[in-house]
């Protein structure tokens, strides 16, 4: 963010300087220099910034690199909420809110999600998802291609039936990006099969989308509560 | 929740028998301690004569107790 839009970000608001830099807690006279590229914008202030103005979690700063870690479940469910997807709106929380694109790896790191987040997916792709550098070479780093390219695929799908062009436009970029380094090796999405006849059964009945991504998942959009942006 | 009231709810959800379903009701069947008998024989008597492919239920069905019982309790 630069400090042009910091300052349009405030006068949208249509606050003065002193009342949002009470709200930010810092000085006036810090702020006045934030706006007039004097200093430089912290990521832990710009992450308030975006919750004070209610601005896109899109502006979040990401880490320059991603690195997987066990996230509990009610960590993602308000993340989740703080997306705005509307199956955790319930869940109230102080928490600064997260890059979409670092709430989505996180998640897709998970050996076993829970139902609601992995449902939840699919939407954070809908609404976030772009062919984004970031994204794509981080989901790589890890091997989350798949998992990646298939959440892709079942947004893209709901874009369709929406008649979403742009964003099924955004979205197929996006499958083409994984689709250059889509993995050989089957995976599981959600949480690996409990027994080999459940296995044998995902194989067998999996969409189209989990064959071509190597994943053992029954997903598919008409299981997904929430596909309304 | 009453037990019969358990087992309805894991035979509704059979049909449909996605992955959060068979979670489901894995959880109802393990913290019910419900009986893979009596859910095979509510199943037979009170949901198969109204389903249409009923062969491939009886396999969902399968694969579901298998799921239940296969996991440490």
């Amino acid at each position: 963010m630069t400090a042009q839009e910091l300052k349009s970000a405030r006068l949208a608001k249509g606050w003065t300087e002193a009342q949002a830099a009470r709200r930010l807690k810092v000085s006036q006279g810090y702020l006045n220099y934030l706006e007039h590229g004097k200093r430089t914008l912290t990521p832990g202030l710009l992450q308030k910034a975006t919750a004070v103005y209610g601005l896109s979690p899109e502006t979040v700063p990401l880490p320059v690199t991603f690195t997987p870690r066990p996230a509990p479940h009610e960590e993602l469910f308000e993340s989740l909420a703080k997306l705005g997807y509307p199956g955790f709106a319930y869940f109230r929380s102080q928490a600064p809110p997260k890059n979409p694109r670092e709430v989505l790896l996180t998640a897709l790191s998970q050996e076993r999600l829970d139902a609601g987040v992995a449902e939840a997916l699919p939407w954070v792709v809908l609404r976030y998802g772009q062919d984004d550098p970031w994204l794509v070479e981080n989901a790589r780093r890890f091997n989350l291609q798949n998992r990646l390219g298939f959440v892709v695929s079942l947004a893209r799908r709901i874009a369709n039936r929406q008649s979403l062009k742009s964003r099924s436009k955004a979205l197929l970029r996006l499958e083409k990006q994984l689709e250059e380094s889509r993995l050989v090796k089957e995976d599981a999405f959600y949480r690996p099969p409990r027994t080999e006849s459940e296995k044998k059964w995902l194989r067998q009945n999996r969409s189209k989308d989990a064959v071509h991504w190597k994943l053992l998942t029954d997903m598919k959009p008409a299981h997904l509560q929430y596909t309304f942006l | 929740m009453t037990c019969t009231a358990s087992y309805d709810l894991i035979l509704s959800k059979l049909e449909r028998n996605s992955t959060k379903d068979r979670d489901d009701a894995d959880y109802l069947f393990r913290s019910r301690k419900l009986d893979s008998t009596t859910l095979r024989a509510r199943y037979k008597e009170e949901l198969r004569p109204y389903l249409v492919k009923e062969k491939w239920h009886d396999k969902t069905l399968d694969l579901w107790i298998e799921i239940f019982e296969g996991r440490p309790t």
